[in-house]
């Protein structure tokens, strides 16, 4: 009820007020939360998968728009396709640990409920001329003998693995095992794959079964042939640019695989693509038109509602995307450069358009900037660009983005992400179509082959000239990745006067390299496929190599890259990295650990925007965007790059650690009031870590995220006081703000805390070891988080085993709970054969065998030189009676350290739980001590007696001087 | 008969495998003649058993230099050329290099011939199934010599014998200088 009341929220929030502001990146680096959208066969419903918090698959009444049906997926089960079968009846398919799974799913009480399909095999494809059955394709064989035969069946007789009624489509191919099924032409087809000559051929059957007859066959080819649609019985229609410059829509005769008349061609853009209503009946044929499809309508009708709505939409790209059976109902995506795209419902009946989702709700608040298209002539070659100027904050700087490729692709002027985040902080930017790209005809793209370095950036340089007699900027860079990476840089180098600085990403910096980047992307047939694009290979390339040039280029460079990429191998990146820091060149590296050709995760994107735009506000000198005018939609979008970027540097898998970036970016977020990283930059002053060391700092902060609502900073502060770490011990401050913390966010880390208050209170405080205990069970742990509960819970009854004050009753009632979690069952144990000193670990010399750590030397004074040694203690744990593994047991080991300056601190404690059998040992790395400090270690029972105390104090002197003066 | 002998063969050929590992000092030696300096990168997602490689000698590594990371055997070695011939993953399961020609590399006499790097990437802890492939990281290559063995990098040119041709270094150290002979 609830999600239905929030969705009929949504569709009231419909007008809103626009404002040029920072987009937020961790709003706009995100999938979409509606997607999928598709209507019910009479047009009564339409239905989207939502993916906003949680994910579910909506069906909505079309007039209404009030959610009719639901079905909500755990995390992890995704939804991978659906479709509709009738009016009742759902197709779904969902993917789970890796294993797709066929469903039908049934309206119930606003449920959806979902029965299995059992069978092995696969769903072709729903069949429109009687909805109650589908296509089946019935798995038979095991393992490498598996094939499939295809059955019309009845929904009901499918889920109830009955085929006796089902009709078998007969065919002649026993290697036919891949469907797909028509509905305009109500023919099957298949591919059958031939590896050894590398072809792929498509073969069609009628629906009543047959012999299978040989459409086309595909193998490698210098131009593209794709299949659209029957044109009759013997003809398809094709786009093909195999005899004309252009991609062009034509007839293939099947007999003779031969192509025939052209059906459309457009004077001067390649089709994209083109539909059909029926067979032999054109439906549109698409184009790209300064990086925007376009339409050319056949058919009025569709023509007609399309007109209308670019009418609306003003110049965005608008397709119909979904239709009930009798076209009377249709959903329209529209989508533009300053669109991220909406679903409308068109009702012909009524003749209505009614606004229905967004693809990014989120985003509905936010105003985007539209491109504008730019045509130049250059060299006698007419050249589209797309200029996008900043419509609120404008910093008067260029960003000149060539495109990737560089052969064969093109710039679209769709909404992009990226450009939508760098206008909104204030850049201008320019991208063109080159000569090369894609979508201009084979003559265009030629030009552009072997011409890396030369008239490509010439054309670049044409466009921007020409941008440059109408507008004015303080600032130009160049900015790209892959084959943009390389044009940005050698722009720079060419036409140094222009360029400020570059941003390279991903790229190509020694075009030798691409012919040699490993034994299997070298020699003659690899070399083929580069020739492509680059030319030829031959030592002339390295005249146009950045990593050959690097003394001509005299920018500074912001250059980025994935350390796994196999597209442009991370070598060409560190090349150049390698020339230029040896020639002191103004240069910033991101080498993204784990990486390839860029980020498969929206939440690196983010960084690499925002890592983009410091850089650029850093070696611009720019006025930062935060002021004391920002609105808090403003500050909220920067605070998240400050923290996306701290947390990279602070602690992540892809990026290199470096306290000193992640505090200074902590401490800007920090300065905006956010509460996490208020708290972290507190955490560093604790820590110590790239500042001096300050408590009161630390505690300032703490006390300032916590008052900005991060409940953790209050916690941390409960802690302080309950330990008497720094403060003195107050129990009272200390129940205030773990009270505070628990109450701000209820979690079960808090929880735990906050019991362990009461455990360890005095008696005066009103100790309360039931509820101590109650607090530490409550709640359910998620899988995710068990093992920082479980670090949490033994932390707490490490810290009440040393130091609370303990009546019989209540260490009992611990002990209870002791059991219970870690199933301890022995409490009375002794410590023997204590080694205790300096370990070093010595790896296995056979393979497989663990290595294990050795005893260097017993003496107690330690060299802070073996930074790679470890000191503590390894000991046996003796219980009474017979050792077994049955009996388990647990100790507690306190870590102390007095300072050179005398000061006392404890370090941490550890609960540690095995059996007799087991090797027991508490180690320390040395690196954590300095010299001059004496570390402690204490080895306490559960029954809360100390059974072992050893110290190590820590020198400057070599171990050999130790050793020398010991013997 | 011919499978027994061909079994012996094989035994005997690998047992003939000399161990090597790389050299822990960074003193350049006197070579013997025709001998030169073999440099080449391991990079690895799990701990590997053996590495054997065929060539006027015939060596192998042992998991000591080929644990789960990156890392590099530098190593002198009679000059020629050499292919890799087989990789143990563990002790079940053992991968045989059967396109020879796509693993062969040549060492040069007097030199540092950096072959490239050996990226194993297994696919998964219970299978032998592996992604492998010699890649060119020379900047890599020279950017460990100058951290690790300063003294033998300044004393012997390095060049590149791994698959395709690369005249990287040879532009890299005319900004160094002559090696210092």
């Amino acid at each position: 009820m609830n999600r239905i009341s929030r969705f009929a929220f949504f569709c009231l929030f419909i007008s809103c007020q626009l404002t040029a502001e920072p987009i937020n990146g961790s709003e706009l680096f995100t999938n979409t939360e509606n997607r999928m959208v598709d209507i019910s066969p009479s047009g009564t419903f339409v239905s989207r998968y939502n993916t906003e918090d949680e994910n579910f698959l909506d069906v909505i009444d079309r007039k209404t728009l009030k959610i009719h049906a639901s079905l909500g997926f755990s995390p992890r089960v995704s939804l991978k396709e659906y479709s509709w079968l009738n009016e009742q009846q759902l197709l779904i398919l969902l993917k789970n640990k890796n294993i797709n799974e066929y469903n039908i799913g049934v309206f119930n009480d606003g449920n959806i409920e979902l029965q299995a399909i059992e069978t092995k095999g696969y769903v072709v494809d729903s069949y429109p001329d009687n909805p109650t059955k589908v296509l089946f394709a019935k798995r038979i064989g095991k393992h490498r003998l598996i094939r499939h035969d295809l059955f019309l069946i009845d929904i009901n007789d499918l889920l109830a693995g009955q085929f006796n009624n089902a009709t078998q489509i007969e065919h002649n191919d026993d290697d036919a095992s891949f469907y797909m099924y028509d509905q305009v032409s109500t023919k099957i087809f298949t591919l059958s794959f031939h590896l050894e000559n590398e072809t792929a051929q498509m073969k069609v059957i009628p629906f009543n079964g047959g012999t299978w007859r040989t459409l086309y066959t595909f193998s490698k080819n210098d131009f593209d042939l794709m299949p659209v649609s029957f044109f009759d019985d013997n003809t398809l229609a094709v786009i093909t640019n195999k005899e004309t410059d252009k991609r062009v829509l034509q007839k293939f005769d099947i007999n003779s695989q031969q192509l025939g008349d052209i059906i459309y061609q457009h004077p001067k853009y390649d089709l994209s693509d083109a539909e059909f209503k029926q067979v032999g009946v054109l439906d549109y044929v698409s184009y790209f038109e300064h990086g925007v499809e376009r339409n050319i309508y056949f058919e009025k009708e569709t023509g007609n509602i399309l007109e209308r709505v670019n009418k609306l939409v003003n110049g965005q790209e608008a397709n119909i995307i979904a239709s009930s059976v009798d076209k009377s109902v249709r959903i329209i995506f529209v989508h533009g450069s300053d669109k991220p795209g909406n679903f409308i419902i068109y009702d012909n009946t009524v003749n209505k358009f009614t606004e229905f989702l967004d693809l990014y709700p989120k985003l509905k608040k936010q105003s985007f900037v539209r491109s504008m298209p730019i045509r130049v002539k250059h060299q006698g070659i007419d050249l589209e660009a797309f200029l996008t100027i900043p419509d609120n904050v404008d910093h008067k700087t260029l960003l000149v983005m060539p495109h990737g490729g560089p052969i064969g692709v093109q710039d679209t002027d769709r909404f992009n992400k990226q450009i939508q985040y760098l206008v909104s902080r204030g850049f201008s930017l320019l991208r063109v179509n080159f000569r090369g790209s894609a979508g201009f005809g084979k003559a265009f793209m030629k030009k552009g082959v072997g011409e890396f370095g030369k008239l490509i950036e010439e054309d670049i340089s044409a466009v921007l000239q020409q941008v440059l007699t109408t507008h004015s900027f303080e600032n130009i860079c160049s900015m790209g990745a892959s084959y943009g990476g390389y044009s940005a840089i050698m722009l720079a180098i060419r036409k140094p006067e222009l360029y400020d600085c570059v941003v390279a990403s991903y790229g190509i910096y020694d075009l030798p390299l691409l012919f040699n980047a490993s034994n299997y992307r070298s020699g003659d047939e690899y070399a083929k496929v580069i020739e492509k694009s680059v030319g030829s290979y031959s030592q002339s390339l390295v005249d146009e190599s950045p990593v050959y040039l690097y003394k001509k280029f005299n920018k500074p460079l912001l250059l980025i890259a994935g350390k796994d990429d196999k597209i442009a191998s991370f070598e060409h990146s560190n090349r150049l990295k390698l020339l230029l820091s040896q020639a002191n060149h103004p240069l910033e590296t991101m080498f993204y650990e784990g990486t390839g050709h860029g980020h498969n995760n929206w939440y690196w994107d983010h960084h690499e925007a925002a890592l983009v735009t410091d850089y650029l506000y850093r070696i611009l000198n720019l006025t930062p965007l935060q002021s004391e005018h920002s609105s808090q939609t403003s500050i909220s979008a920067l605070k998240q790059d400050f923290l996306v970027l701290a947390d990279g540097y602070d602690n992540s898998t892809k990026v290199n650690s470096n306290h000193e970036k992640a505090f200074e970016f902590y401490q800007q977020a920090a300065d905006l009031e956010d509460g996490r990283a208020s708290f972290n930059v507190g955490s560093y002053y604790h820590r110590g870590l790239f500042v001096d060391k300050n408590m009161d700092k630390a505690t300032q902060y703490y006390q300032k995220a916590g008052d900005l609502g991060y409940s953790s900073a209050y916690k941390r502060l409960g802690r302080m006081y309950m330990e008497g770490e720094h403060f003195a011990k107050d129990y009272s401050k200390a129940l205030n703000y773990l009270v505070k913390a628990h109450a701000n966010e209820p979690s079960i880390l808090n929880k735990i805390m906050l019991g362990r208050w009461y455990c360890i209170a005095p008696k005066s405080h009103n100790r309360d070891v039931d509820k101590c205990l109650s607090l530490m069970k409550e709640g359910n742990i998620p899988n995710d988080e068990l093992k920082e509960v479980l670090t949490s819970i033994k932390e707490s009854l490490a810290w009440i085993t040393i130091e609370a004050d303990l009546t019989a009753d209540e260490l009992e009632k611990i002990h209870s709970f002791e059991k219970e979690v870690f199933k301890v069952n022995e409490f009375t144990l002794q410590v023997n054969d204590v080694n205790s000193g300096l370990f070093t670990f010595k790896q296995a010399s056979r393979y497989g065998k663990s290595g294990e750590y050795q005893l260097r030397g017993d003496s107690n004074r330690i060299s802070v030189a073996e930074v790679d040694g470890y000191f503590g203690a390894g000991f046996e744990v003796n219980l009474d009676g017979f050792s077994s593994y049955n009996k388990r047991t647990a100790l507690v080991a306190r870590w102390y350290k007095v300072t050179s300056k005398g000061e006392k601190e404890i370090v941490d404690q550890e609960f540690l739980y095995g059996t007799s059998r087991d090797t027991w040992s508490v180690r320390k790395k040395i690196d954590f001590a300095e010299a001059g400090e004496i570390w402690t270690l204490e080895i306490y029972d559960l029954n809360q007696r100390l059974l072992f105390q050893d110290n190590y104090e820590f020198v400057a002197e070599s171990l050999e001087e130790i050793e020398h003066v010991n013997s | 008969m011919k499978r027994i002998f061909c079994c012996a063969l094989a035994l005997l050929l690998t047992s003939c495998a000399t161990q090597v590992t790389s050299i822990k000092s960074d003193q350049d030696k006197q070579l013997t003649e025709n001998y030169g300096y073999l440099l080449l990168g391991v990079q690895t997602n799990s701990d590997l058993k053996e590495l054997f490689i065929n060539g006027p000698k015939n060596i192998k590594l042992t998991s000591q230099d080929i644990k789960r990371g990156t890392n590099y055997l530098l190593v002198d070695l009679e000059a020629g050329d050499y292919s890799l011939e087989k990789i143990k993953l563990d002790n079940y399961w053992r991968l045989d290099i059967d396109d020879t020609e796509n693993w062969t590399f040549k060492i040069s006499p007097d030199t540092i011939s950096y072959v490239g790097h050996m990226e194993i990437k297994r696919a998964s802890y219970w299978y032998g199934t592996s992604n492998l492939e010699l890649v060119n990281r020379s900047s890599e290559a020279v950017e460990f010599l100058k951290k690790k063995f300063p003294n033998i990098y300044n004393k012997r040119t390095l060049n590149y014998g791994g698959p395709g041709e690369d005249s990287f270094f040879e532009f890299f150290q005319s900004l160094q200088g002559s090696p210092d002979e």
